[in-house]
């Protein structure tokens, strides 16, 4: 029992002194920073645009049933662009798919005795809409939107944001599939290049022939560098949910899901580490596959016809499953058998490619 | 007990054979020389003894260790100084020497020890990016003694280096040897090795065509008192090659 114990805990002490030497190196070379920097510069590039593109109106969605005046003063008006829906479920569902301060963000439903109410100055109130992502700006807008009515109408006009928080439904949440896209990609993109580096510079260096050498296996050496190559992705799709967490409904689905990047990530990164001895070789078999993964997710987030054979491929790409369970953290009600069948499958493949991994660390001695 | 014993050791790489069945025993706290032109098969027969490549056929054991079957068992008794200097050049000496000591769970008072013994102490903190080759052999030497091995392997040892470095090298290998430790030796400068040999195996195309001490290989092959080893060598493998003496 303690020599099993004690078996245990030298396998974990070579393994994290592997993982916790290229972490450290990672902290103390910067890298750890410039990924952060990168990344927030990457992620923040459309609203960056957004901001120096500021339009010199405001953007308002509304519905009207009792096609009243005010949508008409607001029309006339060149402080306002409006767009109107037919029903308020609809306006519910554009709302819900906005953030990030992009697009319109504040939907109004205009009761339908707005007109004799105002003209027997009477104050009507106005049920407003923001969606979940921009939930702490309601306040803000509420004060925005009635200041600029009132001085459009002449006349206080209410509006009521209290509990009227829109969520993103599957297919309107535009922003929202892009910033789904945008996450996966980069968690992969990044995890895929940045984990068999770190068993590239290993084998370019010789470093490899002293750990082997040393009481280390050659499968503690691939499972130190799979821990430091997890940590390299846990930042990054730290970075990218950090920066969408106003959009995160369920943080227990986005956790899921950073676990899914991290353990296909690592399992892809591992299984070029373990094949290829330099990075040059791998370039363009590295640029093909995220070709795939990022296509595949594209192909099934906008929506794109393709062939019956490949539609059928597509919902078991990882990068689709991935990008399913990010999506589902957003939406306001989980669906637990699709996540976890979606999850299922990312960690099924993950485990496949580790098995391939295994196979090749048991063949590097022959 | 032998330090190492190696019986009709073999390795085929993609039907060529690098290695063709040597045999040879070393003698604890001696010092044996591994000579050998270059494609010899000195190094395919060091990773075979280290544990890193499996040999195709024949048997292997270092400090009693089978090389393949008990390879965990092996790594504490060994020491390995590479041919190329693999440290992490972005790390300082002392962090390198760390890494290790907590892979072998040796204190780090002994990277101390380590470092004063090959005459780094005082640029420990130096990244090794930063180090002349001298300095980096030196360093690799203390990485191969942290654990306190009983068998040293030293895969030539003093090539590139100037002069004076190489001879510090050779009396830090003799040091470790006075106090005990087996080293085994490939190296191209034939003056290095009959100096500091205690025996010497010639190995051309993975065959050994002598293996005796230095004084009774030229005694065999030399023709009179002026022969050196390295004549004996070139005799030996030239002959051998058919390239002639």
């Amino acid at each position: 029992m303690n020599t099993t114990r004690s078996k245990t805990l030298d396998n974990l002490n070579v393994v994290w002194t592997i993982a916790s030497k290229d972490i450290l190196d990672a902290i103390r070379n910067k890298l750890v920073l410039s990924l952060i920097l990168g990344l927030t510069f990457m992620l923040s590039m459309p609203r960056v645009m957004s901001w120096m593109l500021d339009p010199p109106y405001t953007e308002v969605l509304v519905y009207d049933p009792g096609n009243s005046d005010l949508v008409l003063e607001l029309e006339n008006s060149p402080q306002f662009r409006v767009s109107q829906t037919r029903s308020i479920e609809e306006l519910k569902k554009t709302i819900g798919g906005m953030g990030f301060g992009l697009g319109v963000e504040v939907g109004v439903v205009v009761p339908t005795d707005f007109d004799p109410l105002f003209k027997a100055d009477g104050q009507p109130v106005l049920d407003g809409y923001v969606s979940w992502a921009n939930r702490a700006k309601a306040d803000e807008f509420r004060t925005d939107f009635e200041q600029q009515f009132t001085d459009l109408l002449g006349q206080p006009v209410n509006l009521n944001f209290e509990g009227n928080i829109a969520y993103p439904s599957r297919d309107t949440a535009l922003l929202l599939g892009i910033a789904i896209i945008t996450s996966v990609t980069l968690i992969l993109v990044f995890g895929i290049q940045l984990v068999p580096n770190l068993l590239f510079e290993e084998k370019q260096t010789k470093t490899m022939e002293a750990l082997l050498v040393s009481p280390a296996t050659i499968r503690q050496v691939v499972v130190g560098k799979a821990l430091a190559g997890l940590f390299y992705i846990l930042v990054i799709a730290g970075v990218v949910f950090v920066f969408y967490s106003s959009a995160v409904v369920h943080w227990g689905v986005a956790l899921l899901a950073m676990i899914g990047c991290g353990a296909f990530g690592v399992a892809v990164g591992l299984v070029l580490g373990s094949f290829f001895e330099r990075q040059q070789e791998v370039i363009g078999l590295m640029m093909l596959l995220i070709l795939i993964l990022v296509g595949a997710m594209f192909v099934y987030m906008v929506n794109v016809q393709v062939p019956s054979f490949v539609e059928a491929i597509i919902p078991w790409v990882p990068s689709v499953s991935l990008a399913k369970i990010i999506f589902a953290s957003f939406l306001e009600s989980v669906h637990w058998t699709e996540i976890l069948r979606d999850l299922g499958s990312v960690l099924g493949i993950s485990l496949l490619l580790y098995a391939v991994v295994i196979w090749k660390v048991r063949r590097s001695d022959r | 007990m032998k330090a190492i014993k190696v019986q009709d050791l073999t390795r085929d790489y993609n039907g060529l054979r690098a290695v063709d069945g040597i045999s040879f025993d070393v003698e604890p706290g001696e010092i044996f020389g591994f000579l050998g032109p270059n494609g010899a098969g000195k190094t395919t027969t060091i990773k075979m003894l280290t544990g890193q490549l499996r040999p195709t056929s024949g048997m292997a054991q270092v400090m009693g260790c089978d090389v393949v079957d008990e390879r965990q068992a092996l790594k504490p008794q060994i020491g390995v100084v590479f041919e190329n200097h693999n440290l992490y050049e972005r790390l300082p000496a002392r962090d390198n020497l760390r890494f290790y000591a907590r892979l072998y769970r040796v204190k780090k008072s002994r990277v101390e020890e380590v470092l004063a013994h090959v005459g780094l102490a005082e640029r420990a903190r130096d990244k090794v990016g930063t180090y002349s080759n001298g300095m980096k052999q030196r360093l690799l030497i203390a990485r191969a003694l942290l654990h306190k091995p009983k068998v040293l392997f030293l895969d030539e040892p003093t090539k590139g280096l100037d002069p004076n470095v190489a001879r510090d090298i050779r009396s830090i290998v003799t040091e470790l040897v006075d106090q005990g430790l087996t080293v085994f030796l490939t190296t191209h400068y034939m003056e290095e090795a009959d100096q500091l040999s205690d025996r010497v195996a010639i190995l051309d195309q993975g065959q050994i065509v002598a293996l005796d001490t230095p004084e009774q290989l030229k005694a065999k092959y030399g023709e009179d008192e002026s022969t050196t080893l390295e004549d004996i060598f070139v005799q030996l493998t030239g002959r051998y090659l058919g390239r002639g003496s």
